[in-house]
């Protein structure tokens, strides 16, 4: 569904030509529908085949905005909620967190604020954050209500949108606004700070996750 | 059972070891199987064991209630008891025990009543609803309600065309009453006729199949003590009198048998299976109906190379559960040991070994009261027959799995917290006051050697259906060993930055990041990725990581990092798992997030009723990686001091807290330069 019909964003995850890559990140608690939403936005397949030594790596997609090409790494660290001593791992050089509840769960919601401290203590300072309830399908079972999940965000400073990765609302515009948030907050960061443009480097640079050197990440 | 297809001569005796009860025993046994149902846990394995007593000590008076011999029984019974290599003594027994009809007449009224009291006590499994409405009576009989979890589509359509076509075996009441047999039938004979005929008739073949498995399975005495006194008015022993004519009978139940086909009563299923195409990637069989994956993986038990009978042992509970294949098993056993072809004989043994081999596998959470008596029921069925040997087989492996789930059972419910360790953590407390060690003055190989056998001890309590249960539930009370262990992690991982942000002294701070590091290739080299990641962790956490350190240590824990890199799915630390040998402890964080990816990117079902098997082949290649250690051995002894030093780890900070402790350290304002 994303690929189809946005000429603007297309999936091209052999392509390793790009201007920008980010490192997205889903996370909340266990059951919210992280990878099902995943899944709807990269609908290619994690489906077919797995093999055990190769696992299912991230999520690669390109997309275009502004006539750059930005190539997204989204992780999901579903499954492993419960080991969260491990996951925080994931946090560092993510550029964008897309922080989900449930709708239909209580609990889900009030581990949001959980969710925004270990962002705050385990992040880059920049890193961007869009509040997310999914399950906006299920109406008979809601018990946060559209405005609940509003004025949470509108506290902790960041954007909202109520999702269905089950019905396809909103999942796409997640991530295009989530991108649109990032490339605007590395404009401001290039113009405070122009030694982070280095030619065909700064896609690399910002994202600490350069291709071919996996230890970057330890290096920040 | 009731649409057996069986060669004429033998229509009245249908299920032979299904009716050996004998009136004196079979009131005691209902009485046994009301005790297995009531009791709790703890008193089941003497429940269990007695009954067995009970058991055996009948089979000797059994002869001597027996009068009436059927000759084809007899013939029967013998090529059996030489094709079972049963004990001698099952010669003279097994032909009268299969026979329930020969019951003495005169205990008839003792024997209903009887019925009726034990009917309702085992109400789970039993058919206790009137005939009229058959949904609720089956809904009763299944044990786990799934309507997906019992036959096949195919069935219910062909069944569809049955029950249209035949009015005969229509499981409806007002077919029944049209049908009938039952006019001239009271009560309890419609009773039975209604809840035996619901297999041939019912149009939810699914039900069928639920119905026809726990009748004869789970219920041998009760319908034995009922069935007997009204004679032969038995399930379809019941059409069979009202119809009278018995060629008519054998007539339609011929065709009703070529109509609906009951896979678990077919010796070759592989035309329900679906199979790989030669080109295609992925596993021989990709799908199936659910009782022709049963029959499929019983089949494919010796074979060589073929994983499908370990992927379907691992992974059946995603789609059926263990009671119900259990049934399916022992209906499938029953129906082919009664019936002399050697093909038949090979499918009832290849039968009995999958049931035996999925009672080995059962887990402390599969043993419901329920599921005992079924395998008490099946068991006895199995001695009154003269099976002695297996069933001496089949109740050594379920009472060492009570017996295995009881210990950790009674043990368990004193130490709420951390299994293994929390007994450990009872004699610290007394001990701890005084002179306790601090990280520095203990050997890191020993300290890596404890650390290592409490992860082992807790990883070998884990399941491996908790482990794939949660990645589809995330439900944390069905997988408690698998908490157990993941909270060890975080509580572990927490202990060590802790260990390292309390102490003032910077010089002290770095001595123990250096300990850390020397215990983790200790951790490495034992193949304990557990403890060697939830060290890491601490050491590359966030509050820990933005001090400054020496560069050694930097470069150390950088180098360190690259295992568990997470480019490329973490190839590096899947490409080390790959070449790991046992013992190994591996990371079981990674396992649950494939099975998470592997559970919402494929359907469960191919088509309807028809599962994806494929999906639960990858499921067992995931799962295999971590069953593969599951049986390792450390060899290390355990050391109280340094088990008393770790303190079950429960003595941490908050994030919080220690985020506050290393701003204190080194203020923020800018970004951190180390490592």
């Amino acid at each position: 569904m994303a690929s189809g019909g946005d000429p603007k964003w297309q999936k091209d995850a052999a392509d390793q030509n790009f201007d920008y890559m980010f490192k997205l990140l889903i996370i909340g608690n266990s059951s919210v529908g992280k990878t099902s939403f995943l899944f709807r936005y990269a609908d290619d397949s994690f489906t077919s085949a797995f093999v055990s030594t190769v696992g299912i790596d991230f999520k690669v997609k390109t997309v275009f905005r502004h006539d750059k090409r930005v190539k997204l790494q989204i992780w999901d660290t579903a499954g492993q909620e419960r080991y969260r001593t491990i996951t925080t791992a994931y946090y560092r050089g993510a550029m964008g967190f897309i922080l989900m509840y449930d709708v239909t769960n209580e609990d889900s919601f009030n581990s949001v604020q959980d969710w925004v401290t270990q962002i705050k203590t385990y992040s880059w300072d920049n890193a961007q954050v869009i509040l997310v309830g999914n399950k906006c399908d299920m109406e008979d079972q809601r018990v946060i209500s559209f405005e609940r999940g509003r004025q949470l965000a509108d506290q902790l400073g960041v954007e909202f949108f109520e999702t269905s990765a089950k019905e396809n609302v909103n999942v796409k515009a997640v991530f295009e606004r989530l991108v649109d948030i990032i490339c605007d907050k590395m404009s401001e960061s290039l113009d405070a700070d122009p030694t982070l443009v280095g030619g065909g480097q700064k896609g690399q640079r910002l994202t600490d996750q350069p291709q071919g050197t996996p230890n970057a990440n330890c290096n920040c | 059972m009731a649409a057996a297809n069986w060669s004429s001569s033998r229509r009245r005796r249908r299920r032979p070891i299904w009716q050996p009860a004998l009136p004196p025993k079979s009131i005691q046994r209902s009485s046994l199987t009301r005790l297995v149902n009531d009791f709790i846990f703890p008193t089941l394995l003497y429940t269990v064991l007695a009954y067995m007593e009970i058991c055996s000590a009948s089979t000797r008076s059994i002869e001597q209630h027996r009068h009436t011999m059927h000759a084809c029984n007899i013939s029967r019974n013998i090529s059996h008891s030489q094709t079972m290599n049963i004990m001698p003594m099952s010669k003279e027994l097994s032909p009268e025990l299969e026979m329930p009809p020969a019951l003495p007449p005169k205990n008839y009224k003792q024997r209903k009543a009887t019925s009726m009291v034990a009917s309702p006590t085992l109400q789970p499994i039993i058919v206790t609803t009137p005939p009229p409405s058959p949904k609720p009576t089956l809904g009763e009989n299944g044990s786990t309600g799934r309507p997906d979890s019992r036959m096949a589509t195919v069935c219910e359509e062909l069944n569809d065309a049955v029950a249209s076509e035949d009015a005969m075996p229509e499981p409806r009441s007002p077919v029944l009453d049209s049908n009938e047999n039952v006019s001239a039938v009271d009560d309890g004979q419609t009773f039975y006729f209604h809840s035996h005929q619901l297999p041939v008739a019912d149009l939810e073949m699914s039900e069928d199949t639920s119905s026809v498995d726990n009748q004869p399975l789970t219920t041998p005495q009760v319908l034995g003590e009922q069935e007997e006194p009204t004679a032969e008015s038995r399930p379809l022993v019941a059409v069979h009198e009202s119809v009278k004519p018995e060629n008519a009978d054998e007539d339609e139940e011929a065709e009703r048998a070529d109509m609906l086909i009951n896979m678990l009563e077919e010796v070759n299923i592989t035309r329900y299976l679906i199979l790989k195409k030669r080109e295609e990637d992925g596993p021989e069989v990709k799908g199936g109906y659910i009782d022709a994956l049963i029959v499929h993986a019983s089949r494919v038990q010796k074979v060589a190379d073929n994983a499908f009978c370990e992927a379907f042992i691992t992974t059946f509970r995603t789609f059926i559960q263990p009671i119900d294949v259990i049934e399916k098993l022992t209906h499938r056993y029953t129906y082919f040991f009664c019936q002399v072809q050697d093909n038949k004989q090979k499918a009832a043994k290849e039968t009995f070994a999958l049931l035996v081999r999925v009672v080995n596998d059962l887990t402390s959470t599969d043993l419901t009261s329920q599921l005992l008596s079924l395998l008490v029921e099946f068991v006895y069925q199995l001695v009154c027959s003269g099976q002695l040997y297996l069933a001496k087989l089949l109740r050594n492996k379920f009472v060492e799995k009570v017996t295995l789930y009881k210990e950790p059972k009674l043990g368990g419910a004193g130490c709420v917290g951390g299994a293994g360790i929390a007994s450990s953590g009872g004699s610290s407390g007394a001990a701890s006051g005084g002179n306790q060690p601090s990280l520095l003055d203990l050997k890191s190989l020993e300290i890596a050697e404890q650390m290592t056998l409490l992860d082992a001890e807790l990883f070998t309590k884990i399941e491996i259906p908790e482990v794939l249960l949660f990645a589809k539930d995330q439900c944390e009370e069905k997988s408690p060993n698998l908490n157990k262990f993941t909270e060890h992690f975080n509580k572990m991982s927490y202990w060590a930055r802790s260990k390292i942000l309390r102490l003032q002294d910077a010089k002290e701070r770095e001595k123990h990041v250096n300990k850390f590091i020397k215990i983790m290739k200790h951790l490495r080299k034992m193949n304990n990725y557990n403890s060697y990641l939830a060290l890491l962790s601490a050491l590359d956490s966030g509050p820990i990581r933005r001090l400054e350190w020496q560069k050694g240590i930097t470069e150390e824990v950088r180098a360190f990092c690259a295992l568990i890199d997470s480019s490329s799915s973490f190839r590096a630390y899947r490409q080390a798992l790959a070449e790991t040998n046992p013992p190994c402890i591996p990371y079981i964080g990674l396992i649950l997030q494939d099975l998470t990816f592997v559970h919402v990117g494929n359907q469960d079902y191919l088509s309807k009723g028809v599962i994806n098997f494929s999906k639960r082949w990858q499921q067992y290649n995931i799962i295999d990686n971590m069953k593969r250690f599951k049986k390792c051995a450390y060899p290390f002894r355990r050391n109280e001091r340094i088990i008393r030093f770790f303190d079950n780890f429960k003595d941490f900070m908050g994030e919080e807290e220690m985020w506050q402790i290393s701003e204190k350290i080194k203020p923020r304002g800018r970004r951190p330069v180390n490592y």
